[in-house]
């Protein structure tokens, strides 16, 4: 059976490779990157670190997730601690109360999460810019409120603990390995998805709505398709990270895993690393989350929260100075990589 | 009966001071089109500055606005100067994240500073409450709501009736246009940014009496803050000062009749529904929620 060829080319065009990071392309960058991590988690020899190491891919996966609505398709969600939080207390809920596996407790947790994040969109069909932004504040503090208050559900401020008892099939583990290789591997298929999107079709549709949503319709894209699609797919994304940090910690905690301080970090490791790229999440947090982690470790004697005004002043210089990110300027200092990414594109229609 | 009027009074008058934390929001998100998000930290150090002049001289919070809102006046320079001047005809995206820098930097520059220990000024008077027949309102109370609707009065006729009042009117409506006519346009941005900061300045003493501080007090605060500016209409004074009576009677009454937890949850929710079915808000301008603002 022969292909029709004008499609085939679009929707198989497969992945290519430059050196710099480039939207649509897999970098030699980011594969030095994403193999120094695996090199990294397997040569470690301390908790801290692996602990460290644990979180920086965590983490990863999930500004990934996030720069899937943010960055594509420019939803900027300053509630997806809540889309997390439905991940993580699914897959919890179903564990305690039923006794379900979280393997497929991450599953349907995705799925609620997925829901939640297409309904919020939804809701929000007409609202753009400022307007967008705190409307998802508001949804993650709905969240909050609704995971202190709903004691029946979420064991209230108290919170849930999942019983520490190593089991395979309960994806608890006496050591940090299979936590190491599980946050690894949501860390590379949270990349491998975006890099995909990047040079797909669907893609291609979400860009287009993002940078011009009149042009987009006026080519016959569905904006609002677009819109919910993605950030459903974000907030299934982001709830199975969620899953993976109710299993690793094994307790949850409403008043820290639905805190508008978790929206804010996913953004932020996006904003830092480069919005609307593969690479960008993925370095912002190879960067940003060991270095406020081991500044934490080592300023805490002498002041707490000093890390966290260093950072905060990182994010300002790098965002006033540097908007398209880490990647953007890896990618304008690096000849034959034509960096594009959210913002250096937007600066240039300026 | 009682108990309704008593807590419909004191939720209006607790909503006058919410709308006065919230002018300062709607004024610059009305001119320069951006959303500060480092405004409950602008509240927050705006509270610290009142609770230390208080605490030093020993005047009372109200005298101390004489420093207070100056110093916000300056901050607000400096802020306009070193984060939103360069980010002002940038994309969005990139004032919101700079100010979201900034809170995170001032949050915890507070906790460096000052630790996470609640400060409070003792009460005025010795805590009396004003008895008016059935109602009983706090003196603080009573102050703060008269002096936010003397301000928020005035500030309205300002706009109205003054000649920068119509320039900042000309510049709501069409930037490039005022900009033709001869309006200092970015001279105006650098005054509105630093007014509306001042105005957080006189909110911090108009709260200090009622509410102690901590480094996240903010937070709190600029949620409130958000859904008011939303609910009345971005970019409009009125619209704050009724959005703001709006959350402090659902705050009051659902306080009283439902758990406080849950009235948090209920003026989240009008949040959404008033994004949902007016997103342009009770008294704000057509389409602007519909338009990317800062395209």
């Amino acid at each position: 059976m022969t292909a029709i060829p004008g499609r085939s080319r679009l929707a198989f065009k497969g992945l290519s490779f430059s050196k710099a990071p480039r939207r649509g392309a897999v970098s030699v960058i980011d594969i030095v990157v994403l193999a120094l991590c695996a090199i990294a988690a397997v040569s470690i020899n301390s908790q801290y670190a692996g602990e460290i190491m644990i979180r920086t891919f965590l983490w990863a996966g999930l500004a990934l997730a996030w720069n899937i609505a943010g960055g594509y398709a420019g939803l900027i969600s300053f509630g997806h601690a809540a889309f997390f939080a439905i991940g993580a207390y699914t897959s919890t809920i179903l564990l305690l109360a039923w006794g379900i596996s979280p393997w497929l407790g991450i599953i349907v947790g995705a799925l609620f999460a997925g829901c939640a994040g297409a309904l919020l969109t939804t809701i929000c069909a007409r609202l753009r810019g400022p307007f967008f932004i705190l409307s998802t504040l508001a949804a993650g503090e709905v969240t909050r409120i609704a995971a202190l208050n709903w004691r029946s559900l979420t064991g209230g401020p108290e919170g849930l603990e999942i019983p520490p008892v190593p089991s395979a099939l309960d994806m608890v583990f006496k050591n940090q390995w299979p936590y190491l290789a599980l946050v690894l591997a949501y860390m590379v298929l949270m990349f491998g998805l975006s890099a995909w999107i990047e040079q797909s079709r669907y893609g291609y549709f979400l860009f287009a709505t993002r940078d011009d949503e009149d042009g987009a319709a006026a080519i016959g894209i569905n904006p609002w398709a677009m819109r919910v699609s993605a950030m459903a797919l974000s907030a299934a994304l982001a709830g199975i990270g969620g899953t993976l940090y109710a299993q690793y910690f094994l307790y949850l905690d409403p008043t820290h895993i639905v805190s508008p301080d978790i929206s804010f970090e996913f953004a932020l490791i996006c904003a830092i690393g480069g919005l609307g790229t593969a690479s960008g999440p993925v370095l912002g947090a190879l960067i940003i989350v060991p270095l406020s982690e081991l500044l934490r470790g080592w300023l805490s004697q002498s002041a707490s929260g000093l890390h966290l005004v260093i950072y905060g002043t990182v994010v300002v210089v790098v965002i006033l100075y540097f908007p398209s990110g880490i990647s953007g300027a890896i990618a304008r200092a690096w000849p034959q990589g034509f960096g594009k990414s959210f913002i250096s594109n937007e600066e240039r229609a300026l | 009966m009682d108990t309704i009027v008593q807590l419909l009074v004191s939720g209006v008058m607790l909503g006058g001071i919410y709308a006065v934390m919230s002018i300062g929001l709607t004024l610059i998100f009305g001119v320069l089109k951006i959303v500060n998000f480092a405004h409950g930290e602008f509240l927050m150090l705006a509270m610290y500055s009142a609770w230390a002049v208080v605490t030093f001289t020993g005047v009372n919070a109200y005298v101390a606005m004489i420093v207070v809102i100056p110093l916000l006046f300056v901050f607000g320079v400096v802020v306009y100067w070193l984060i939103v001047r360069p980010a002002v005809d940038k994309p969005h995206l990139i004032v919101v994240f700079a100010t979201m820098g900034l809170s995170i930097a001032m949050q915890n520059l507070a906790l460096v500073l000052m630790t996470a220990d609640l400060r409070d000024i003792p009460p005025l008077l010795s805590g009396t409450s004003l008895h008016f027949g059935p109602l009983y309102l706090r003196l603080e109370l009573v102050i703060g709501f008269l002096i936010s609707i003397i301000v928020t009065a005035a500030l309205m006729l300002f706009i109205k009736r003054s000649y920068l009042g119509k320039a900042i009117r000309a510049t709501v409506q069409d930037r490039d246009a005022a900009m033709l006519m001869g309006i200092n346009v970015p001279r105006l941005f650098l005054l509105t940014f630093a007014a509306g900061s001042a105005l957080v300045g006189l909110a911090g003493c108009i709260m200090i009496p009622l509410y102690s501080t901590f480094p996240t007090v903010g937070l709190n605060f600029v949620l409130i803050a958000y859904v008011i500016v939303v609910l009345g209409g971005m970019g409009s004074m009125e619209g704050a000062l009724l959005g703001g009576i709006c959350v402090g009677v659902v705050q009051s009454l659902s306080g009283y009749y439902v758990a406080p937890a849950y009235g948090q949850m209920f003026y989240f929710l009008i949040f959404l529904l008033v994004m949902v079915f007016r997103p342009n808000g009770l008294l704000g301008q057509r389409g602007a929620a519909m338009i990317g603002i800062n395209e």
